[in-house]
């Protein structure tokens, strides 16, 4: 009897984070609150389609332990967000705010099975002569070894800027090293700040810059292929 | 600060965040010694100060003044190759060619070239044709004083799944949206939006809706299925698209469609307001004229937008209430709606206090006072020529160009079809004349859209 009520409660849990995860808006890990800047109500995960865009191209990066790895390869599987950066970026509407938008997401899978299980976040440093995969490594900030299941969460780099430039080239992500007026490297970049959804079978799916990186759109966007691929298991 | 420059926004639990490695702390104390850096070489996304006021919020933005104003030109028989070609005017003020032709290049063939939008990373123009739906990505980059043809697009419509009339290109990030004002099927007024990825690759079709397939939308009563111009307010997660006419009507002669009353029953009347997000149509708002352009306000707390309807010569205010609920009304008259003066472009100021519009009948450009968005009042006016359409400011309003072009079968004929770009200064009081380039004089052609371009979008 005790196992059978066990197992009910482990089912209505699942079930429950079933629902949560279907009903994205609800997740109780993010926080929901309009802000000035997304003065709305996010659409509900699932009662919308995202069109694909292109097929997640492909490059070599190092992880954080230096090994070389294939960027396909290592987000396989799963639904995944890239965002590009470099560590010493300035700008507050560029990297600082696509790396804080991928925290909120972070923070908000530990509450949210469905995040925890299915979604990967990478963080990609255009700046491999600077960022190395000690510095990035050093970049993520957070244990990964302690508290609850959270979406994986990789801090990437090149070996070189001849691997990178393909992979720019390929997602078409903008990258312009500044210099000052006598022409020195200030170790800066203007850039474009992109954030890519890809789905599992890898797909480019959305596309998010400045005005679009609400971490309640990207989670519901991340939901809303969960709900897609429940919907082609089913038929 | 605009909706154009989202302020950054802490993460919603910074405190927890800022637990971070010593490593990381380091990165975020460059991160905010580097704002002073910011404020002196700004990087892509931060304020404008002369760009232009019409343009996605998600474009890297011009802060200096404009360099080059690229028109997109019709090909007119018997001037110059006849064909449609991209125009380059140097407007650089020290230049020794300042307000004069620097760079054409003819893309072969006359294809209703209309309007004409950048990529967001302001790397490629992208710019259509009416008539043959053809679209052109030229590269501005390379060489901003001189652009290229980098690729065409000639599978619009099959892409589409029957859309016609590649118009409004407005860019979203690593994307653009683009509106067709026609279709394949009865080549009238029903059309759909469209999304090519800034590749060039076609992503999806969001057909407007109609009231056979309302899509979600309420107003099926006022629904026409009609596109024209769409423009984004983010902050509000919406998108507005106007409505105008099909390829039947803006391909025919103007003085024989004017006569012909079946014609004249096929103009777009409805204003349809969009999920930015999940591209749903929501509601579809009654707007009888043919509503043109639309132009978000771009206060933080400003959550409307202005269009102006050609037929009725009305400016129209689409506006979120305190109840969160969204309206259209007719807010003020332009010239004098019985003498039909067919308001066409309009440009906001980046202040919202002033709305320029253009009146093609009597090529008069006319300046409202937008403070109250409820009361325009119109407090200047200027005959630019015989006839106008097209009007640009630049992001301090300071100066403002016109170009003549309407459609080629809709400009006026014999010597009132003048072909111009005219740079004026404005000083708050009066707009003083800087140059004037004679499109048919320069063997051009007929003067269309204007967008700037500036070599500092490309350099540190």
């Amino acid at each position: 009897m005790k196992k059978s009520l066990a197992a009910a409660a482990l089912g209505a849990a699942v079930l429950s984070a079933a629902v949560a995860a279907a009903a994205g808006a609800a997740d109780p890990g993010l926080d929901m609150a309009r802000t000035a800047q997304f003065d709305f109500d996010p659409p509900k995960a699932g009662t919308y389609t995202l069109p694909v865009i292109k097929p997640l191209p492909d490059g070599a990066v190092l992880d954080e332990d230096g090994k070389r790895r294939s960027l396909r390869a290592l987000v396989a599987g799963r639904i995944a967000l890239i965002s590009f950066i470099y560590t010493r970026c300035s700008d507050p509407n560029g990297c600082p705010l696509a790396t804080a938008v991928l925290y909120d997401i972070h923070d908000a899978s530990a509450a949210d099975r469905a995040l925890a299980e299915n979604l990967h976040m990478v963080s990609l440093s255009f700046d491999p002569a600077h960022d190395t995969p000690e510095v990035m490594a050093g970049f993520r900030g957070f244990d990964t070894g302690s508290g609850p299941a959270r979406s994986e969460w990789s801090f990437l780099t090149t070996a070189s800027q001849a691997d990178l430039d393909p992979i720019l080239a390929d997602f078409d992500q903008v990258v312009r090293r500044r210099v000052d007026a006598q022409g020195k490297d200030m170790g800066l970049y203007a850039h474009q700040l992109r954030v890519y959804l890809v789905d599992r079978r890898g797909r480019v799916r959305n596309i998010y810059g400045l005005g679009f990186l609400d971490p309640r759109l990207l989670v519901a966007d991340v939901h809303t292929l969960l709900a897609e691929e429940r919907r082609a298991a089913s038929q | 600060m605009s909706h154009q420059e989202t302020p950054f926004r802490a993460p919603r639990r910074l405190g927890k965040h800022l637990s971070l490695t010593a490593l990381n702390l380091t990165s975020l104390g460059l991160a905010a010694a580097g704002l002073v850096l910011a404020l002196a070489a700004p990087p892509a996304a931060t304020p404008a100060r002369a760009d232009e006021t019409c343009q996605s919020p998600y474009m890297a933005k011009i802060t200096g003044n404009e360099e080059y104003i690229y028109v997109w030109t019709l090909g007119m028989e018997g001037v110059g190759d006849e064909s449609d070609k991209l125009v380059t005017i140097d407007v650089r003020p020290d230049s020794g060619t300042y307000g004069k032709v620097v760079a054409s290049v003819s893309v072969g063939g006359r294809h209703e070239a209309h309007h004409s939008g950048f990529t967001d990373d302001r790397r490629y123009l992208w710019a259509g044709g009416l008539d043959t739906s053809m679209i052109y990505i030229f590269d501005v980059h390379t060489n901003p004083g001189k652009p290229t043809l980098h690729k065409t697009i000639k599978t619009f419509v099959k892409d589409t799944g029957g859309a016609v009339g590649p118009h409004t290109f407005y860019a979203l990030p690593g994307r653009m949206m683009i509106t067709g004002l026609s279709n394949d099927k009865d080549h009238g007024g029903k059309s759909a939006l469209v999304e090519y990825g800034n590749d060039g690759a076609f992503i999806a079709t969001h057909w407007i809706p109609d009231p056979k397939d309302m899509r979600g939308a309420d107003g099926q009563a006022n629904a026409d299925g009609y596109n024209y111009d769409a423009r984004v307010l983010p902050r509000k997660n919406v998108m507005l698209s106007s409505s105008f006419t099909g390829w039947s009507n803006y391909m025919m002669d103007f003085g024989k469609m004017l006569q012909d009353g079946e014609a004249m029953k096929r103009f777009g009347k409805t204003v349809t307001l969009w999920d930015l997000h999940t591209r749903q149509p929501k509601q579809v708002f009654s707007v009888p004229g043919a509503p043109l352009e639309v132009r978000w306000a771009w206060g933080p707390n400003h959550n409307y937008a202005f269009t102006t309807t050609a037929l009725t010569s009305k400016i129209w205010l689409i506006k979120e209430g305190d109840d969160g609920k969204w309206t259209a009304k007719a807010v003020a008259d332009i010239g004098d709606p019985s003498k039909v003066p067919l308001p066409v472009d309009i440009s906001i100021s980046a202040d919202d206090t002033r709305l320029w519009i253009d009146t093609f009948m009597d090529g008069t450009a006319r300046l409202f006072d937008i403070s109250n968005p409820e009361a325009p009042k119109q407090i200047y006016q200027k005959k630019i020529g015989a006839q106008l359409n097209m009007v640009s400011q630049s992001w301090d309003g300071n100066r403002v160009y016109f170009s003549t072009s309407l459609l080629a079968n809709w400009d006026k004929k014999g010597a009132d079809n003048e072909q111009f770009v005219k740079g004026y200064d404005w000083d708050g009081q009066e707009l003083k004349h800087r140059f004037t380039v004679d499109f048919i004089k320069e063997g051009l052609g007929r003067a269309h859209l204007m967008r700037f371009g500036a070599s500092s979008l490309y350099s540190s």
